[in-house]
């Protein structure tokens, strides 16, 4: 019993360090393309999610539209790759830098409005890039898309060259795998540091912040622009790892499946939003078998969802059977 | 040609107001964000198509019907899926039904791809024939259409001055407390400006069937452009919702001339987000800040 308990314990403490070294074994167990695809997409919606949490979650900021940084940060690493050659390696960072740029814009009403307000300017805002890739298609390829992004050149290591090739998606898998990584361990201290404990304060209540002598626009806008460069790191990723963008990652259905991951992993968690994109991708591609029932099935489930358990239903089932044994502790008190 | 443009604006501004009208009355006694605005747009449209095919002809028939079965789905939609996130309550709400409205506008789009198939479905037109005014043709249809549409207007304007319900729902927009406090149930008016809101939509979508084919994404930039609408004039003014409007449609047909139909979306986005920045109750807003 004692080492069953102390086993939980151990699993308990380390489960992150758990989780990431199962995600670092699995394209040694299976070599199937197709599942190293979903688990890439759902890497790369995590990402998303996760910054999304951030800014909204714990910066109070109702971004509706992430999906404009991220398909600002897919485009313009794609446009600068095609026409100045320039290294997609280099394309994440302008990827990432391109989409903050964007933030800057956009924060002057986000950091002065409230509530509602917020999400409705962002979404606005999301729509204008959405038609501006349409209507320049000289520059973005238009309704047709984008083709011929260069995917990442390949890194030798003296003793190992690792290459970027459809046939074997094994290095794609652990770049977006680190992408993932990093950006969750970075977001989870930052929300835990002084920093995220003060954007707390701003998200309860503006005015106890200003009292306090905490700098409120200072605050928000620094949690704009990380969230806005993760996610224009990870439209970044996606372009050169597809090859082929559409206007559609700049519509509202990015940011429904954002949504969706993060509600269902867990709203203000950071890593809710891994648990929940994982169980999306793998539904959306499982359904499609049934056709557009899928997308219907999806919906539902979102609805239910906010209906039922706001906070999280994968956050609330992990914690009702890790708290078991809190359970216990407190009848014996 | 430039009256030409005007007044086919004029005439599409008068359908993105009464949009736009059923959209601010939810948004203002609700507190709400009706983000599947645009879905119950198709769905007028498709139940306009199916009545027009199946049952009857008479446009005014399928006109009222697919305004009654949008009033009762609306009120049902409330009932199960506003009511149980509303209870819940807090300053979330807002967020959480709007979340809840765009997961329902991608199931009713998708059922309309599982049964109507996602080809377009045309609804024969009722009035046939065009005027011509001092060199503007006028198409007899869009005309019928548009009178039509500003008569529910008219109506729903007579319905909150005049009614003992309509006068309800204002109390309850203007102060919640107060309102209860005299007799008003939110729990029963709730339901019913939801699917008043949406029954508008239903309308517009209705109306607008035999002009463009009805097809499952119809309702996209129709719902959009009544968000930007309201956000653009603000609440509590139908006459300034009515010139927002106007202004919409004059601006749209004159870029989809000029350059293309995206440009007029992208103008009327940046538009919105510039009233939202520097006057967030809009141009014509009275209430709120």
């Amino acid at each position: 019993m004692r080492s069953f308990l102390s086993l939980r314990d151990l699993v308990i403490k380390n489960w992150i360090f758990i989780i990431i070294l199962l995600g670092l074994l699995i394209p040694l167990i299976t070599s199937d393309q197709y599942i190293l695809h979903i688990l890439i997409l759902s890497f790369i919606l995590a990402t998303l999610g996760a910054s999304w949490d951030m800014l909204t979650g714990y910066g109070g900021l109702f971004s509706f539209g992430h999906q404009a940084f991220y398909a600002i940060g897919g485009y313009a690493s794609a446009i600068i790759c095609i026409n100045y050659g320039i290294s997609p390696w280099l394309g994440l960072l302008i990827g990432g830098l391109s989409a903050l740029l964007a933030s800057l814009v956009i924060s002057y009403p986000v950091l002065r409005l409230r509530g509602p307000y917020i999400a409705l300017v962002t979404l606005a805002f999301s729509l204008v890039i959405y038609e501006a890739i349409t209507i320049f298609r000289d520059l973005t390829g238009g309704p047709s898309g984008l083709w011929g992004i260069p995917t990442f050149t390949p890194i030798d290591l003296g003793i190992i060259k690792i290459t970027f090739e459809y046939t074997n998606r094994t290095s794609y898998y652990y770049l977006a795998y680190a992408l993932l990584i990093i950006n969750l361990i970075f977001l989870k201290i930052f929300v835990e540091s002084k920093y995220g404990l003060r954007l707390r304060v701003i998200k309860e209540s503006e005015e106890v912040a200003e009292t306090l002598g905490i700098d409120t626009i200072k605050y928000k806008l620094v949690a704009v622009l990380i969230s806005a460069f993760i996610s224009g790191l990870t439209g970044a990723f996606y372009a050169h790892y597809i090859q082929l963008l559409s206007p559609e990652v700049a519509w509202v259905s990015t940011m429904l499946d954002i949504v969706l991951a993060t509600m269902l992993g867990g709203f203000m968690t950071i890593y809710g939003a891994f648990a929940g994109s994982l169980v999306i991708s793998f539904l959306k591609e499982y359904f499609r078998v049934i056709g557009q029932l899928r997308l219907v099935i999806y919906g539902l489930i979102l609805i239910l969802i906010i209906i039922a358990t706001p906070s999280g239903l994968l956050k609330e089932m992990i914690v009702k059977i890790l708290s078991f044994k809190k359970k216990v502790k407190v009848k014996n008190v | 040609m430039i009256m030409q443009l005007a007044v086919n604006g004029l005439i599409d501004g008068l359908f993105f107001a009464l949009m736009g009208l059923g959209f601010s009355i939810i948004l203002e006694g609700m507190d709400l964000f009706n983000f599947a605005h645009g879905a119950f747009y198709m769905v007028g449209g498709y139940i306009t198509y199916l009545v027009i095919k199946n049952v009857t002809p008479n446009p005014i028939i399928a006109i009222m019907f697919s305004i009654i079965i949008a009033f009762i789905f609306g009120y049902v939609v409330d009932l199960l899926m506003l009511r149980p996130i509303r209870r819940r309550g807090g300053e979330g709400w807002a967020l959480a039904g709007l979340i809840g409205l765009l997961s329902l506008s991608v199931v009713l789009e998708n059922l309309a791809i599982l049964v109507f198939g996602a080809e377009y479905k045309g609804v024969p037109p009722y009035v046939r024939g065009n005027v011509v005014i001092g060199g503007v043709i006028i198409d007899l249809q869009r005309a019928v259409s548009a009178l039509i549409a500003v008569m529910l207007i008219l109506l729903i304007y007579l319905f909150f001055k005049k009614t003992k319900y309509g006068r309800a729902m204002r109390a309850l927009a203007q102060n919640k407390e107060l309102a209860e406090m005299s007799g008003v149930s939110p729990g029963i008016m709730y339901p019913m400006i939801f699917g008043l809101g949406v029954c508008l939509a239903a309308a517009a979508g209705s109306l607008l069937s035999p002009l463009y084919y009805v097809s499952p994404t119809i309702g996209a930039f129709p719902g959009l452009m009544a968000f930007i609408v309201v956000i653009v004039s603000g609440l509590g003014s139908i006459g300034g919702l009515i010139l927002t409007g106007i202004l919409f449609g004059i601006i749209n047909s004159f870029t989809a001339f000029f350059y293309s139909s995206e440009w007029g979306y992208l103008i009327a986005f940046t538009i919105a987000i510039m009233v939202i920045t520097f006057r967030p109750k809009g141009l014509f807003g009275v209430r709120r800040e």
